[in-house]
């Protein structure tokens, strides 16, 4: 056996980081290919909220990947490695909050459960105090199964092109299924994470005219999520039922026990400065130091 | 042959007519063989790594937690062309309040012409019926759902019941254009049930699996069950299918099948037309698992468990890549009983040829957990981190 470099990685403090660790925060979007998620994906009022709850509110880094690919892919899962490693080495992060919206959940989660893949996951892991997953898709979406019904030619050519179909491809029901009992961590039946991770729960849509709520995040999206419910259970956000953000880990809490007016969170406002979203994770930001 | 114009004639479904009552064998349609160049390994790391973490304190269940995939399917869809939708398709509504959804597909790089729900008629029994449909939702209007782009969409009213519908477009459509069909009903208590404990397979391999209609907890036992295979580059394959008991399947996998790009995965495509009184329940689904190449052959395993190594393991090592380790260490509390401790993984780049290779542990953690011995290795899986495939699991080591 040719034996190169041995690392040893231990996780075993993962819940005893110092009064004196060196917070930050990394902000990892959901399905798409970004290149200004800061802008395109969370939008700058929802991040420059939750990361004034850091000590140094520099400490914060937004995620730029193409989780339109597969989450094992080196333009997932290793972009994403890179920026946290480069993140967590300048600044020299002690505990990282890592918090993810959708997908973005299933690429943390496969770094977390493959952690001898690549010699960088064990540092990201040891350097993880938690992960707030927002609205995660952790057992797939009955709209994935819809939008890749028929062949695999009809679906290249159909409903989601330019969405981002390996990603889609992944997020079936039944693909999430194979995946979480052979390679993924976290979901029930399976060995736990080696990090805390907590989902924040969206069980609704509102898209009354009337209504002001219904405009967060933008009108026309909640119009075509309220929609995206009728393939869904009737407790989802639009994207994804209840029972898939939280497959994995443990809930933090269901949006409506926890926001402003007890109003849902649908799937687009999960990542949005909506209904003090914003301010419960500042508060949990500065909860945790 | 491109699979397209392979269904461009009457869907094809290619399982088998089944009876309840015995064994039933069926021939599907021949494979459509499109060359394609593997994909590179998803990991190219050459640094063997180690890496332990606590487990949550849970008691060994014994064999009992095999993983599973488990799918419920309350949904039929079929692709149909322009011509079939100007001249009327037939839907078969089980439960009142459907929604049926129509989506483009392109042909030649050219997308078909998006269908305008409002120019959708609905007949039953040739008269047109007027009320049918309650409400509508077009192509731009869920365009800002972006997963359904190119689809336009439709409520049955629930008033107009259920049975057998004519859906015609009075549009101008392209005769040999073709459309994505997908009629949901949600909350029907007629499901289509689906699972499989075969999760990875190799070629040449049995799939077992489950799959059966049910209306509540009862079986439709006047039910037909197509299926077919669909390699994840989109080719298709003959299956012989053995029905061994009532819901229980059994097929040969191809000898010939392989997966190019890890971690994409094959799908039992299945469509199931069930009869009952006035009515037919029409359910699809797809059931996807693993197939894996033999890269490594397990050989045996050494348990140890000490001085951090939890057991070596002897490969035969066809494909030079990387290989993983991981396994779950469980020691004995103080009622006697096994309790998960940690989750080791260890990895190694290998070349061919025979391996020996150890599973490493963190004793800190072991310490720390102020378990006893014995202490037991649970769980082993043997993955090929580059190809993405399980190649060997075992629930207990000794």
């Amino acid at each position: 056996m040719k034996k190169l470099l041995s690392i040893l990685a231990v996780v075993s403090t993962l819940a005893t980081f110092s009064v004196h660790a060196n917070t930050g925060i990394a902000f990892v979007h959901g399905t798409s290919n970004q290149t200004n998620a800061y802008d395109d994906y969370w939008t700058g009022s929802f991040i420059n909220s939750v990361k004034q709850g850091l000590p140094n509110a520099s400490n914060y880094t937004v995620i730029n990947c193409d989780f339109q690919q597969y989450m094992w892919h080196p333009d997932a899962a290793g972009c994403l490695a890179g920026q946290l490693t480069s993140f967590i080495q300048q600044k020299n992060i002690s505990s990282l909050i890592v918090v993810t919206h959708s997908n973005g959940g299933n690429v943390m989660r496969w770094i977390q459960s493959n952690p001898t893949s690549d010699s960088r996951y064990p540092n990201i892991i040891n350097a993880t105090s938690q992960i707030i997953a927002l609205a995660p898709s952790s057992l797939g979406t009955p709209l994935a199964d819809a939008a890749t019904q028929g062949t695999v030619f009809e679906q290249l050519i159909g409903g989601f092109l330019g969405y981002g179909n390996d990603a889609v491809k992944m997020q079936q029901t039944g693909w999430m299924a194979n995946y979480n009992a052979q390679y993924l961590y976290g979901t029930s039946g399976r060995p736990n994470l080696p990090n805390t991770f907590r989902s924040v729960v969206g069980s609704d849509v509102e898209s009354a005219v009337w209504d002001s709520d219904s405009y967060c995040g933008g009108y026309s999206r909640q119009v075509g999520l309220e929609f995206t419910q009728n393939w869904l259970d009737n407790c989802s956000d639009g994207f994804l039922n209840c029972t898939s953000q939280a497959g994995a880990g443990s809930v933090w809490f269901y949006d409506k026990s926890r926001t402003k007016g007890k109003e849902p969170l649908s799937h687009n406002q999960s990542r949005r400065k909506c209904f003090n979203l914003d301010t419960i994770l500042r508060a949990e930001v500065q909860n945790s130091l | 042959m491109n699979t397209l114009a392979a269904h461009s004639q009457p869907l094809r479904w290619f399982l088998c007519a089944v009876s309840f009552t015995g064994v039933a064998f069926a021939t599907l349609v021949a494979a459509t063989d499109i060359p394609q160049p593997p994909a590179p390994a998803i990991t190219t790391e050459k640094q063997t790594i180690h890496m332990s973490f606590p487990g949550n304190g849970e008691l060994w269940k014994g064999n009992s937690h095999k993983q599973q995939v488990n799918l419920k399917s309350d949904e039929y869809w079929f692709r149909i062309s322009g011509e079939q939708l100007s001249k009327g398709v037939d839907l078969d509504i089980s439960h009142p309040g459907a929604l049926v959804r129509l989506t483009s597909l392109v042909k030649n790089s050219k997308r078909a012409i998006a269908i305008n729900p409002e120019e959708l008629e609905i007949y039953k029994d040739f008269e047109k019926q007027e009320k049918a449909i309650e409400s509508l939702v077009t192509e731009e209007q869920l365009s800002s759902t972006i997963i359904f782009q190119g689809s336009a969409a439709f409520r049955f009213n629930p008033k107009s019941g259920t049975g057998r519908f004519n859906l015609r477009s009075t549009q101008r459509l392209v005769g040999d254009d073709y459309y994505i069909i997908n009629v949901k009903e949600k909350g029907s208590d007629r499901i289509l049930h689906l699972s499989t404990s075969n999760l990875t397979l190799f070629a040449g391999e049995n799939f077992n699996f489950e799959a059966l209609i049910k209306k509540e907890k009862q079986a439709i036992t006047d039910a037909e069950y197509q299926a077919y295979l669909v390699s994840p580059s989109g080719q298709t394959y003959d299956l012989s299918l053995l029905e061994e008991k009532e819901g229980q399947w059994q097929t040969l996998l191809p000898s010939s099948i392989q997966t190019l790009t890890p971690g994409e995965l094959y799908e039992l495509f299945i469509n199931v037309t069930a009869g009952e009184e006035d009515q037919l329940v029409r359910r699809s689904a797809k059931l996807p698992f693993a197939l894996a190449s033999q890269t490594a052959k397990f050989q045996n395993i050494i348990p140890i468990m000490t001085a951090g190594i939890a057991a070596t393991i002897n490969l035969s090592v066809s494909k030079e890549g990387r290989y993983g380790l991981r396994g779950s260490i469980y020691g004995t509390n103080a009622e006697g009983k096994l309790v998960s401790i940690m989750r080791s993984h260890s990895a190694y780049w290998l070349e061919a040829g025979g391996q020996s290779i150890n599973l490493a542990y963190d004793e800190s953690i072991l310490e720390k957990s102020n378990m006893q011995p014995p202490y037991k290795l649970k769980d082993l899986v043997l993955i090929d981190q580059g190809k993405l495939a399980v190649l060997h699991k075992q629930a207990q080591v000794d």
